[in-house]
């Protein structure tokens, strides 16, 4: 095999150590020989050359592995790409038998954490099947070097109490952990079949690449993590196209009412509900509702809400007993803490007359057009925590020219988490204002007073209005 | 939102104070009162004098406490409620079901009749 650049150095080196006794032998025999002593006195500066060519040379292999690391780290995805690349590269900078990346897994099944090979060259194949290469993470040279986080080498692993063998012809070892954000995720191990061949240099070298390994396996780290931020995104927007489909796409229309409705959900999918349920051509169910909490939680109780209600709309001719039976569903379906404010009520288009129960929501208003104000409150409890809880109902009448308001938390407590919230009277006095315009008009004026008033204060929670008017 | 307990003999006080608005506060919460019913207490009082704000998340905290509590045969009652939260408990009619006290005193003196 051809001698590589440092076996030729180290080869001349020897020679000039041999020329040197020859030359030391000669000067016994005649010590006045002048040209002798000359070159005798020359020797020592053509071994500091060599051996500073050597070190320059050692130097540059290392510099270039290091660099051309740290250019495939810069443009590899692959951090398969990148560890390759390191155990190939140190067998130019680092002569070795057997090297290997190894990775700090959780493993239940084998006890607890286990060092698994990532990466490996010239270990027996019959190794690295499965169960054969995964040792615990506190055993061995390995387990050493990741517990002290520190590098080590080893002259004689027969000699050592630590080793643990893999392979049969080691008898030298240097091992550097691979420190990620300030935690061993692994170690970088390498082996010789001959005894003291790492040099305490290399540990350095190592421990270079061991921060470009762990830079590597950061950044795949990452690259799955947003690949899955991305599936739970996507499926998030998925439920959101879901729930407004449940939500109404229309309102209602009726010669002499103008009904409008509006829901912005604080975050994809959200805890409001409201409905326009068409229960016959003379007869309006308004639903208003609000599930406690947000996000899918919520969502998901706000569906199975729409669903029972509507289930029973058809078959259920008193409004109180419809309310109690949707209270009912709820405990059983939710748990102790999750609970629902519910407003629901039948309009009676012909005469106005609106029957109504409120199940602990916050009481909707009607402002008459001679400007009275009119709160629906009472009749019972919020939904979904008093299993045999009892409803009222109660009614009133949309004269002429009055507007029904009805509108979730998410708008009257705009703002309260950092202080003062936009509270029930501004909404009234806002309709007073815009008593002239359209429902539709109206209920996005009474949303976007809210949020401006909540001006990023707090979280918005999710806002629900309904606007009813009577011409 | 911060929490502190103090027993007064068969009955646990426990303060809450900032703002209450679900969430991991809940946890908390149950944690606690789960410390207190394990090891015997069955009378509970929640001072919310110190409370700054709370949302109908936070209502929820309240909600799950008391049937906590009453799973374990205990009771649990209300001192020194806050306008606001008064107002929520009026509209959502849980006036009902939560006994409320205007000091902590009061609160621990219902217990003795």
């Amino acid at each position: 095999m051809k001698p590589t650049f440092v076996q030729e150095i180290n080869g001349t080196l020897t020679l000039l150590q041999e020329y040197r006794q020859l030359l030391q032998k000669s000067m016994e025999e005649q010590p006045d020989d002048v040209q002798c002593r000359d070159v005798l006195d020359r020797l020592p500066l053509l071994e500091n050359k060599l051996a500073q060519i050597l070190q320059g040379f050692e130097f540059q292999v290392e510099f270039d592995l290091l660099r051309d690391t740290a250019m495939l780290l810069a443009r590899a995805v692959d951090e398969d790409q990148v560890l390759s690349a390191i155990l190939e590269g140190l067998k130019k900078a680092i002569p070795y038998d057997a090297a290997g990346i190894f990775l700090i897994r959780d493993d239940p099944d084998k006890g607890g954490a286990t060092i698994l090979a990532q990466k490996v060259l010239g270990y027996p194949k019959a190794l690295l099947a499965y169960d054969r290469f995964r040792q615990k993470v506190d055993e061995g040279i390995l387990g050493w070097v990741i517990r002290n986080a520190e590098g080590e080498i080893v002259d004689d692993v027969l000699a050592d109490s630590r080793y643990i063998m893999a392979r049969e012809e080691t008898r030298s070892e240097i091992a550097v952990p691979i420190i990620s954000k300030g935690d061993v995720v692994g170690c970088i191990n390498m082996e010789a079949d001959k005894k003291g061949a790492f040099r305490p240099d290399s540990l350095r070298l190592l421990e270079n690449l061991a921060s470009y390994a762990a830079i590597a396996l950061d950044r795949t780290k990452e690259n799955r993590q947003l690949v899955a931020a991305r599936e739970i995104r996507r499926e998030l927007e998925i439920a959101r196209q879901i729930q407004i489909n449940l939500l109404p796409h229309t309102a209602p229309r009726m010669t002499g009412y103008d009904i409008a409705g509006r829901n912005v959900p604080s975050t994809e999918v959200g805890g409001d509900y409201y409905d326009f349920i068409s229960i016959n051509s003379s007869d309006l169910g308004l639903v208003i509702a609000d599930v406690a909490g947000k996000g899918i939680a919520a969502g998901l109780v706000m569906s199975g809400l729409r669903g029972a209600l509507r289930a029973r709309v058809e078959a259920t001719y008193s409004i109180s007993k419809l309310v109690e039976d949707v209270n009912r569903f709820l405990v059983e379906s939710t748990g102790a803490e999750r609970f629902v404010t519910g407003f629901y009520g039948v309009l009676h288009y012909p005469s106005g007359r609106l029957t109504y129960v409120n199940a602990g929501h916050n009481p909707p208003f009607l402002l008459s057009a001679n400007g009275e104000v009119k709160w629906l409150t009472r009749c019972g409890p919020l939904l979904g925590v008093i299993p045999a809880a009892v409803y009222g109902q109660e009614f009133v009448d949309l004269t002429p020219g009055s507007i029904l308001v009805m509108y979730t938390d998410g708008i009257v407590e705009a703002g309260g988490e950092a202080g003062e919230e936009y509270g029930e009277e501004r909404v009234v006095q806002l309709v007073e204002s815009l008593k002239g315009e359209s429902a539709k008009v109206i209920a996005r004026a009474i949303d976007r007073e809210a949020v401006e008033f909540n001006r990023s204060r707090g979280e918005l929670d999710d806002r629900t209005v309904i606007v009813v008017k009577r011409a | 939102m911060k929490l502190k307990s103090e027993r007064h003999g068969t009955v646990v006080v426990i303060e809450l104070k900032g703002k209450i608005m679900g969430g991991p506060d809940s946890t908390i919460f149950r944690d606690e009162l789960k410390s207190h019913l394990d090891a015997g207490i069955k009378k509970v009082i929640v001072d919310l004098g110190k409370v700054d704000w709370m949302n109908s998340s936070g209502l929820g905290i309240l909600i799950g406490g008391l049937t906590t509590v009453k799973n374990e045969d205990g009771e649990m009652k209300l001192a020194r409620v806050t306008e606001k939260i008064k107002s929520l408990l009026m509209i959502t009619k849980l006036v009902q079901v939560f006994d409320s006290y205007d000091s902590v005193e009061s609160a621990i003196a219902s217990f003795a009749k």
